[in-house]
């Protein structure tokens, strides 16, 4: 029996059960991936992209692999191999899958791969951005008490339709959160921290599995240190600028994507979406008050204070 | 491979920031933004910069499983040619679990090492990170000391005691510059511009006196007021505090003292820090501009 699951614009099959995606009955978006397990090269004969972990040949077929956990080979822009390190475990090579390799993937059909946490805004899409420990995880917990849905946790997929707005692929069904963070929205933490150290929190009751044109991306700044918190509109070569930030494998991913389709997508959504950059102050203590100043702030672009 | 990493390496609160700063503004020719940073050169530990470089999330891994990625992202970084790469680094230079050199010395041009006296290290340490004095001192002698999950942006450092980390970076296996940060107050301009040659910044003597300028304490603490800074981690507190030197002999007391100088007393005389509690041991100072090929 085959297992369907859709995420990031692509049509995922297995034969065995991928948990943490999202099951669908049948094809979605016509981009058909196919998962399995086996045996896996060592290396590329050839590569035109070497990196530490990562080796692309000129068919576009790429090597990944996380040392200790499991190797995964693509090719054809339709299949992935996986083959499990000694003693590793499935779960584990299941989360790398929902990263690198299917990043590349999207790069490969022409979708572009975002670094944000995106969740649902009226009929739109919120991108949360910023680097790790910026609070989007939290923010997009503390944004479902007010009736916001998850689309991503992390990885989301950028795509142009001709005449379109660009539109916001969701990813998986799931948030990944510090114990603080948790204690802060009193969530109950669930079991045990995964290796890294955080909680992983099942949201298939509120995720959204369709895409949504984006109506804002927003940039979390830490304002920590005694720089002050507001709310700035990035326009022009500054919002492209923040955008193209979010590009997950943007050095791996240049020349998988065909034609110029990045550049142009980060170029319609720069034009289109409201891109804003936010500052506000670290900590958890304030973080019910958050969401709402925020909102609130969205349309305006200008500053605002955060009592 | 090409060698181009110059690693940044102090202790905590041992006048990094500063170094950065200056370094920014001779590289610039201007101030650098506070708020931002940007420009101030890489953090060995900074989260983004080693999942850029090895196309992989970091967040599932677990610390150890991290740290043997890291010599793989600075082998990377180092590949290609390029001026050189300053680093920034808290770490003791040691290896990963694994026993691999955790700064690979085939991508290391060579290493800036600032240390200071633990007494006022201390004292500097307790405010940045809102702690008792007391506990600054357990935590700068434990040998297993590292930092935890309290900044995600970053990976796990393994900091080690003062004297692990000092002694550490006194016996690196490549090109090193060792200088007391009580010598860079005391003397910037000698000292700052010390350190922009060891760096391969061929920057006139005008340039330097103006990027020292530009850095100096009390016009970095006036800015830090106006307008904040992103890297302190206090709420109230300045991390641009005093500036001065010596202060320990006005704060700590007899028993800190001593505590701090039993558990560092020989490296410190290493470095030329006369010890109180034991002034028989004390020895005339070294060349503060210790320098190796």
């Amino acid at each position: 029996m085959n297992h369907r699951y859709c995420a990031l614009g692509l049509d995922i099959v297995a034969s065995f059960a991928l948990p943490g995606l999202w099951r669908v009955n049948g094809a979605a978006t016509g981009r058909e991936i196919e998962i399995d397990l086996g045996a896996v090269p060592l290396r590329l004969h050839d590569p035109v992209c070497d990196r530490p972990l990562l080796q692309i040949d000129a068919s576009g077929a790429a090597l990944f692999r996380v040392p200790g956990i499991a190797r995964y080979y693509l090719r054809d822009r339709r299949r992935i191999t996986i083959e499990l390190a000694a003693g590793a475990a499935f779960d584990r090579a299941l989360e790398f899958l929902k990263g690198t390799p299917l990043a590349l993937l999207c790069h490969q059909w022409g979708l572009t791969p975002f670094d944000a946490v995106s969740v649902t805004h009226d009929e739109g899409a919120l991108l949360l951005a910023g680097g790790p420990g910026r609070g989007k995880s939290t923010l997009a917990l503390a944004l479902a008490a007010r009736s916001s849905r998850l689309m991503s946790d992390g990885l989301c997929a950028l795509e142009v339709l001709d005449s379109a707005a660009p539109v916001i692929w969701p990813a998986f069904p799931e948030v990944k959160a510090w114990r603080d963070s948790l204690e802060a929205l009193n969530i109950a933490v669930p079991g045990e921290p995964n290796a890294g150290g955080r909680y992983k929190l099942p949201a298939e009751s509120w995720f959204e599995p369709e895409p949504r044109p984006v109506a804002a991306v927003i940039s979390l700044q830490p304002a920590r240190g005694g720089v002050a918190e507001r709310v700035t509109r990035r326009r022009g070569a500054l919002a492209f600028e923040t955008l193209m930030n979010l590009q997950n494998l943007p050095d791996a991913g240049r020349g998988l994507s065909p034609g110029a389709k990045p550049i142009e997508a980060i170029g319609r959504l720069a034009a289109q979406a409201a891109v804003h950059e936010v500052w506000y102050p670290q900590g958890l203590d304030r973080l019910d008050a958050l969401p709402d100043w925020l909102l609130a702030r969205l349309d305006l672009g200008g500053e605002g204070r955060y009592a | 491979m090409t060698q181009r990493i110059i690693w940044l390496a102090s202790y905590p609160k041992s006048g990094n920031t500063w170094v950065r700063l200056f370094l920014a503004a001779l590289r610039t020719g201007a101030e650098v933004d506070l708020m931002r940073m940007k420009g101030t050169f890489l953090m060995a530990s900074g989260r983004s910069m080693i999942e850029r470089h090895l196309d992989i999330g970091l967040a599932d891994l677990s610390w150890e499983e991290t740290a043997e990625l890291r010599p793989l992202a600075y082998r990377a970084m180092a590949s290609g040619p390029g001026e050189p790469l300053i680093m920034k680094t808290h770490d003791v230079l040691g290896t990963t679990p694994s026993g691999v050199a955790l700064f690979p010395p085939e991508a290391t041009l060579g290493c800036v090492h600032l240390v200071r006296d633990p007494r006022d290290l201390c004292l500097s340490y307790a405010a940045h990170v809102e702690i008792s004095i007391d506990v600054a001192i357990t935590e700068i002698s434990n040998p297993g000391w590292a930092s935890g999950n309290a900044s995600k942006a970053q990976v796990r450092e393994l900091r080690g005691s003062w004297t692990s980390h000092s002694e550490s970076w006194l016996a690196a296996p490549f090109r090193r510059l060792t200088l007391r940060y009580e010598d860079l107050v005391a003397d910037p301009l000698a000292n700052l511009g010390a350190i922009a040659r060891f760096c391969g910044f061929g920057a006139a003597p005008e340039a330097v006196m103006r990027s020292v300028a530009a850095t100096e304490f009390s016009r970095l603490a006036a800015r830090e007021v106006e307008s904040g800074f992103c890297e302190r981690v206090s709420v109230n507190g300045r991390f641009f505090r005093s500036g001065k030197t010596g202060l320990w002999r006005e704060v700590l007391t007899e028993a800190q003292v001593a505590r701090i100088e039993r558990g560092h007393g020989a490296v410190m005389r290493e470095f030329g820090y006369a010890l109180v509690t034991q002034p028989e041991l004390n020895r005339s100072s070294p060349d503060a501009s210790a320098e190796t090929h």
